[in-house]
């Protein structure tokens, strides 16, 4: 590398900048601070919405919030920072530089590049988590199956086409990445290249109620029906996201507007049905629902286990007695319980909540699965136990080199 | 010092970027259990009516779909939703609260110290009961109960501070029946006549 010759090169100052301890310390002290502020912010702003302000990778930037002496202020101070994502992908490369690449190559530093070997492969699986995890949940109430878990907190627009009644083929998905970042002001075209129509988006709300509209509404009115903004919840999943839409053909032309909403969480519905739309003659079905995460096979609830304390609804024990059933073969029978997770087709089945049945005295008794897709799934117990073997070489290393200095005969005065 | 300018350059030139207008969803997923007997041709009053949207969990079947009992009128400022497997009647008002009449099992007192242990408050006995005032809903015979403070629901769903309860639980022939009302402490306490009111209009189903 010829820039390296000439130490007033810009590539060999950013190579050592990138490479730096000094680099590492600020980005590591970045970390804390994130990690500190946003665990008091997330008391006020909740857990989700805390966690896309200060980790999502699409915050570049953010103004976190500080309470000082809030007796003599009646506002926070507000203080810029990059992003944690950003933080950790710098950090990454930092690592890579001067963790793995710089250092001294030898045996005596084996296990320290090991450990750093290790401490890399945690930061990514970090953040290919953050990239390519889906979540969602699975409710069964008894004697139930069900082949897909419903995202608790992503909003998407599908578009179903309907022959005969039922769904032909495959389900078209708008997700957050065509439907974040709209305000209600916004305008924006979502397109279908796999549909004949597009679809355009407007007056997006992240929490707002469906009611029966009037002159007095503050949003349109769409065939008797209008948008109320409310507050964003602090648990973000109880949101039900709304918008205003209209299909836009392929001449051009543009269809009838309409209302697409997720159900906010404390009302108790599911879906809402979904609106049609005619296009080339054929019919499709559009609605906006939580994210449909399809599972390759389906689970059956045969028994679900919960026992409570007496006298609380603090759990004591959950554990569902549980039939996978893939096409044609014989059901696999299983037991899903806490920290027993199943692991099947790319995804892991969590024990996550439980309620009805003789111990809750009211109801049928169901189960609920968090079900997880994450190609990243074990990375963080791998890079464990490559931290801690080289940590371990190291430690036996710099014992072994201490015993031998020690056995060696000092020299006389 | 020259790390962290550098790095705040970086944020403010790469985070300045423009809003869409135009974008494409490009994703398909195959056809689930979901995608199931999809209510279509809904106008909106059945789309966004109580009676089109689909309740959140099942629908009761048998036994425990049958209620016992209807609401005589709607108080105003709540909001009517869909039943479900666990509530028969179903209402939202303010800012999160909510109203449920429901079936359950057990007797009154085990009813009524579940409902305080959502508190937090101790466990009354058959002497703390004869303190609770008495009601007599559609035929059902209870007590009247309020708690406030933490409020955990269980069922894995978070617990909220500043919570009130106000709530009957009434038996009759070995069946309990229950209507609760649950939410933010000062709005609770702001609907108590409501609720009495909703209580008195409860009827039986014969």
């Amino acid at each position: 590398m010829d820039f390296m010759s000439n130490s007033n090169s810009l590539p060999l100052k950013l190579w050592k900048w990138l490479s730096s301890f000094g680099l590492a310390t600020t980005l590591l002290v970045l970390l804390g601070v994130l990690t500190w502020l946003a665990t008091l912010e997330q008391v006020e702003h909740g857990l989700l919405a805390t966690l896309d302000k200060y980790f999502h990778w699409r915050s570049w930037w953010l103004l976190a919030e500080l309470w000082v002496l809030p007796q003599y202020f009646d506002r926070p101070l507000k203080i810029p920072l990059p992003g944690g994502y950003w933080v950790c992908a710098l950090l990454l490369v930092n690592m890579i530089c001067g963790g793995l690449i710089r250092l001294r190559k030898g045996w005596k530093t084996a296990g320290v590049l090991l450990s750093h070997f290790g401490i890399i492969f945690m930061i990514a699986a970090g953040g290919v988590s953050q990239l390519y995890e889906e979540r969602g949940v699975m409710m069964l109430v008894e004697g139930d199956q069900a082949d897909y878990a419903i995202s608790l907190t992503e909003p998407t627009i599908e578009v179903l086409e309907i022959v005969d009644g039922k769904l032909n083929g495959d389900v078209s998905v708008a997700r957050q990445k065509q439907l974040g970042g709209m305000d209600p002001e916004d305008t924006r075209l979502v397109k279908f290249p796999s549909e004949p129509f597009d679809l355009e988006i407007t007056g997006w709300l992240t929490n707002a109620l469906v009611r029966p509209g009037g002159e007095e509404s503050r949003n349109p009115t769409v065939d008797g029906w209008t948008l109320e903004e409310r507050e964003k919840e602090k648990a973000g999943e109880i949101n039900g996201a709304a918008c205003y839409a209209r299909p836009v053909f392929a001449d051009g032309t543009k269809g009838e507007p309409f209302i697409l909403a997720v159900p906010n969480g404390r009302s108790g519905i599911g879906d809402y049905p979904p609106v049609m739309v005619e296009a080339d003659g054929k019919r499709f079905a559009v609605r906006m629902v939580k994210q449909t995460l399809p599972v390759p096979f389906k689970v059956k609830l045969k028994d679900a286990v919960s026992v409570y304390y007496p006298n609380s609804g603090r759990p004591k024990s959950f554990h569902s007695d549980i039939e996978r059933i893939e096409g044609e073969d014989e059901p696999v029978s299983l037991r899903i319980e806490m920290n027993e997770p199943m692991r099947a087709g790319g995804y892991t089945f969590f024990q996550r909540t439980m309620g009805g049945g003789p111990q809750r005295q009211q109801g049928p008794e169901f189960s609920g699965f968090e079900v997880v897709s994450n190609p990243a799934d074990k990375w963080p117990e791998y890079s464990l136990y490559v931290v801690t073997l080289g940590l371990l070489i190291h430690f036996v290393m710099k014992f072994s080199l201490y015993l031998s200095a020690s056995n060696r005969p000092k020299p006389k005065a | 010092m020259r790390s962290l300018s550098l790095m705040i350059a970086l944020v403010l030139v790469v985070g300045a970027c423009r809003k869409r207008s135009e974008t494409t969803a490009t994703e398909t997923r195959p056809a689930t259990m979901r995608d199931e007997n999809l209510k279509l041709d809904a106008t909106s009053n059945e789309r966004f009516g109580n009676a089109g949207a689909m309740p959140a969990l099942p629908k009761p079947t048998g036994d425990a779909a049958k209620s016992p009992v209807v609401a005589g009128h709607l108080p105003e400022g709540w909001t009517e939703l869909p039943g479900n497997a666990f509530r028969l009647l179903n209402y939202s008002f303010g800012n999160g609260g909510e109203v449920s009449v429901a079936l359950s099992r057990g007797g009154v007192i085990d009813n009524v110290n579940r409902w305080m242990g959502q508190f937090g408050s101790p466990a009354v006995d058959a002497a703390g009961m004869a303190g609770l005032e008495p009601i007599t809903v559609a035929g059902f015979k209870g007590v009247w109960l309020k708690a406030d403070g933490d409020y955990s629901p269980g069922m894995g769903r978070p617990a909220k501070t500043e919570y009130g309860l106000l709530g009957v639980v009434a038996e009759k022939a070995g069946g309990i029946l229950t209507l609760k009302m649950v939410g933010p402490a000062t709005e609770v306490a702001a609907e108590e006549a409501k609720l009495r009111a909703f209580a008195e209009g409860l009827k039986p189903v014969e």
